[in-house]
């Protein structure tokens, strides 16, 4: 059955697939070309190898939210486009259907990491990295593995659970956060808010993952 | 011997307008049990709190010894459904289809798949999302007949389809039916057809339903009497009286069902006399039976 599913996945998703793994296997090569670009040291000075790589973070961030959101979304419309319908009239529980769902899209998260694992190594080939930098292909790799996963299951959560207002309730969701954030604000609660920032995003926090700079290359 | 179905007092509520009401209903295993009703008289969402799709508000379900929705999953593998609509991935190909749902299915079997497919004449690499009504139909039934199933529930499985493919599509069920003795729940519009095929039959209106009985009863037990000097009182008549209408000053047209010859004497009795006693087809049956239904109902009110 997992294998059927896991094969639809790959199915339904190859393109967005396709590109998330062009995308993240060049992202490292082109960050060390644009970034180092305007730098005038050579390719194996420290602060040229570490200013070149410093815009993979960043790009390695987005790519993964969008990664994840991108998976559920397809996947959820082409289900829905026949109203769950096949997916109930199958012989398992609806969890244990939902739950092969989610597990063959987070397998799939794996194709864009090895592409991610694969291009840092290629890109970290381009320079001579001196005995005081480390490398963090694999570190890098899996960092956005986690995140993907975390904006893969969040929005998995969302959209399976609010269904075809997963929409409106994301955006009510959002509205209330900056709402609750101005009102704190205005009280002065500005101790309260920081209290409640770092617990969402310091570890263990669940946005922990996003918190730290993603670095393929540090001292 | 069990029953495939079982439903007791089933409640279902879609807002103020729809509404299942103390539905029971009992299908026979090996029957083929036609399930009629008008369009929007509650066919399609009995069907679907019978395989669990649905929660009930009230009631019981019981489905090849199953209480639905809790073991919903357990009475579907050894259910072959085909929904009003197609309810396939579109994007799929008829190959990777049959393949996608032989893989939740320990008894399908291949070879009756393969026989199907080119039965059928559909190709492999056909994309379902551009099969024709027809074709879609077709792997919708090739779908439920090679799982092998011991129930079938279709869910108005030739609507829409053109009389050539509809018959190849009975043809393949009745096949079936034979050889697997299969209990067949069926429901559909098209009355002319589940006369063809069904033993049972179940008629649904507003909600409710409305009748329950063996197709032979069914088809022979509804008559147009006309009567002479119509009593005004039907109360105590040993038959259900389904509808009445003025013909002439002093005789109407009386649709019954259970009607028996030996009944004369209640007319007799009532200074009235039966002149004449017409068999309906099963269509005017039908018709007659949700008239009379809906006027019990307007009668309440």
């Amino acid at each position: 059955m997992f294998t059927q599913i896991l094969w639809t996945q790959l199915k339904w998703t190859r393109i967005p697939l396709a590109v998330l793994a062009v995308v993240t296997f060049a992202a490292p090569a082109l960050a060390w070309r644009l970034g180092a670009a305007g730098y005038q040291g050579a390719a194996s000075e420290p602060m040229a190898i570490m200013v070149g790589f410093s815009a993979i973070g960043t790009v390695l961030m987005v790519t993964a939210c969008l990664a994840g959101f991108v998976l559920v979304a397809h996947v959820w419309n082409l289900d829905a486009a026949a109203k769950h319908v096949y997916a109930l009239s199958l012989p398992l529980p609806w969890s244990r259907f939902v739950a092969m769902r989610f597990g063959a899209g987070a397998l799939s998260l794996l194709i864009p990491t090895l592409a991610l694992w694969l291009g840092s190594l290629f890109a970290l080939m381009m320079v001579q990295v001196p005995p005081t930098l480390h490398t963090y292909a694999g570190t890098l790799a899996l960092r956005f593995l986690l995140g993907a996963l975390l904006a893969y299951a969040l929005s998995f959560l969302l959209q399976y659970v609010a269904g075809r207002r997963a929409s409106a309730v994301l955006l009510v969701l959002l509205l209330s956060g900056v709402v609750v954030t101005f009102v704190l604000s205005v009280l002065g609660y500005t101790r309260l808010l920081d209290t409640i920032g770092h617990a969402i995003v310091e570890w263990p926090g669940p946005l922990a993952v996003f918190a730290r700079d993603w670095k393929l290359v540090d001292v | 011997m069990t029953d495939a179905i079982r439903i007791r007092d089933l409640a279902w509520r879609a807002g103020p307008d729809f509404a299942i009401r103390a539905l029971s209903m009992t299908v026979p295993t090996g029957s083929i049990y036609g399930f009629l009703g008008p369009n929007g008289s509650g066919k399609t969402t009995t069907i679907r709190l019978m395989l669990g799709m649905l929660p009930p508000a009230d009631g019981t379900i019981e489905v090849l010894s199953h209480a639905i929705p809790r073991f919903a999953h357990r009475a579907l593998a050894r259910i072959g459904f085909v929904p009003e609509r197609l309810h396939l991935y579109q994007s799929l190909t008829v190959d990777e289809a049959i393949r996608f749902h032989r893989a939740f299915y320990p008894t399908f079997d291949d070879a009756e798949a393969e026989r199907l497919r080119g039965r059928f004449g559909l190709r492999e690499d056909q994309v379902i999302g551009r099969l024709s009504k027809g074709e879609a139909g077709k792997l919708m039934m090739l779908l439920a007949l090679s799982q092998r199933a011991e129930l079938l529930v279709l869910d108005e499985p030739t609507d829409g389809l053109d009389p050539v493919v509809r018959r190849e599509v009975l043809a393949a069920l009745v096949e079936y039916v034979e050889s697997q003795r299969a209990t067949v729940f069926i429901s559909s519009h098209l009355v002319h057809e589940q006369e063809r095929i069904c033993d049972w039959v179940g008629v649904m209106d507003g909600g409710r339903l409305i009748a329950e009985l063996p197709m032979q009863e069914f088809r022979s037990g509804i008559k147009r009497l006309r009567v002479a000097q119509a009593p005004t009182v039907h109360d105590a008549a040993p038959f259900a009286l389904l509808s009445r209408e003025a013909v002439t000053l002093h005789d109407e047209n009386w649709v019954v069902r259970g009607w028996q010859p030996a009944m004369q004497e209640w007319f007799q009795r009532a200074g009235s006399e039966v002149r004449a006693v017409q068999d309906l087809d099963l269509e005017d049956s039908f018709v007659e039976l949700l008239r009379g239904a809906r006027g019990t109902v307007e009668e309440r009110r």
